[in-house]
């Protein structure tokens, strides 16, 4: 019945070194756009979410507005929804509460982990564990920015370095979901195109309007191709429709 | 800084970070999640990170920069194979920051 076993600091090491390494440069930029530890910390907590808090603090730093700063996150953090209907199955007996602190521990690093480690039958992975795992992970991730934040102010750090770091961070995730031909066409083409958009869209909402346009494409064709490839299929339409998509098939 | 400001960016990651986890949990317990919605979301992510990452690599205080001194960019051409090949984070952020600090060193 523990939240804090000895597999789930097994399984977590990894994840710790990692948070703690990004949170650390998250905390530093967060310093040069006027955050304190304790912004840092208590964004850490509520957001909890590596990519959107980089993205959050560089707009900040371009004094960016709401709408842009919410649209912009909100599009970075959609493929959280994916992760948890995907793990929704494997908690489905469970509590609201349970369901809503499960959900909200949820990221790139955790989804994986918690999905394999539920997967792997031998394992008996609890939900305890699963969720001690989620909190873990944000506690380190929440500590990390805080005294990336704190710490900067003790080293004269550079800032075009902190700004490339979120860049190798995002090409880092981005290379997790390039599976297939169609993926990469899709992310290549939002890159052209936030480029060109740059020049002309105003409000930063380049970056919104760059991924919904490829996207919505990419997504079109795909059911276009599967009507036309599927035509008699009725039944389960659930059954494996995304898996076949991650093998490697073609729009 | 105002911290309005501030606060106002914490409390809208705080929303936008929570709203897309939480939401498909909670309908999932009634209702399927319509299919062509499921996969619209799965291009959603090549998309949006390719979207963050060329303006990063190929903008220079907003403009076109294609030059050798470049450094993001020149970064970027030399980990995409390493990164790539390992799918991972850790590597992505070690290999950048090493190779960007040597760059910025020597150009």
């Amino acid at each position: 019945m523990g939240f804090i076993t000895r597999r789930v600091l097994q399984k977590d090491a990894p994840i710790i070194l990692g948070y703690w390494v990004l949170g650390m440069a998250c905390g530093m930029l967060g310093e040069k756009a006027g955050l304190n530890p304790f912004h840092m910390f208590i964004m850490s907590v509520l957001a909890f979410a590596g990519s959107s808090q980089f993205i959050g603090i560089a707009m900040m730093l371009q004094s960016a507005s709401y709408i842009s700063i919410a649209l912009t996150i909100l599009m970075v953090n959609l493929r959280y929804a994916l992760f948890t209907s995907t793990l929704a199955p494997l908690v489905s007996k469970k509590s609201a509460l349970y369901t809503t602190l499960f959900s909200y521990g949820t990221t790139d690093e955790t989804f994986a982990v918690n999905l394999s480690s539920f997967q792997e039958e031998a394992d008996h992975w609890t939900h305890e564990e699963a969720l001690g795992l989620d909190f873990l992970s944000m506690l380190v991730w929440a500590v990390a920015n805080a005294f990336g934040c704190y710490a900067s102010k003790l080293v004269q750090l550079d800032l075009s370095l902190v700004s490339y770091i979120l860049t190798a961070m995002f090409l880092g995730i981005w290379s997790n979901y390039l599976k297939n031909r169609t993926m990469v066409f899709t992310g290549l083409a939002a890159g052209v195109l936030a480029v060109l958009f740059s020049q002309v869209v105003p409000f930063k909402l380049h970056i919104v309007l760059a991924s919904l346009l490829p996207s919505g494409l990419a997504a079109w064709l795909y059911l276009q191709h599967e009507k036309k490839s599927q035509p008699q299929k009725t039944a389960g339409p659930e059954e494996g429709s995304c898996d076949s998509m991650e093998g490697g098939t073609e729009a | 800084m105002s911290q309005q400001y501030i606060f106002g960016v914490i409390l809208i990651m705080a929303l936008t970070g929570f709203l897309p986890r939480i939401i498909p949990m909670a309908i999932l317990k009634k209702h399927p999640i319509p299919h062509w919605f499921k996969v619209w979301l799965t291009f959603v992510p090549p998309a949006i990170f390719g979207a963050l990452v060329f303006p990063d690599i190929f903008l220079t205080e907003g403009h076109l920069n294609l030059s050798f001194h470049n450094i993001p960019l020149l970064t970027t051409l030399l980990i995409t194979p390493l990164v790539l090949k390992t799918k991972s984070l850790g590597v992505a952020v070690l290999a950048g920051g090493g190779v960007f600090a040597l760059l910025e060193y020597f150009l």
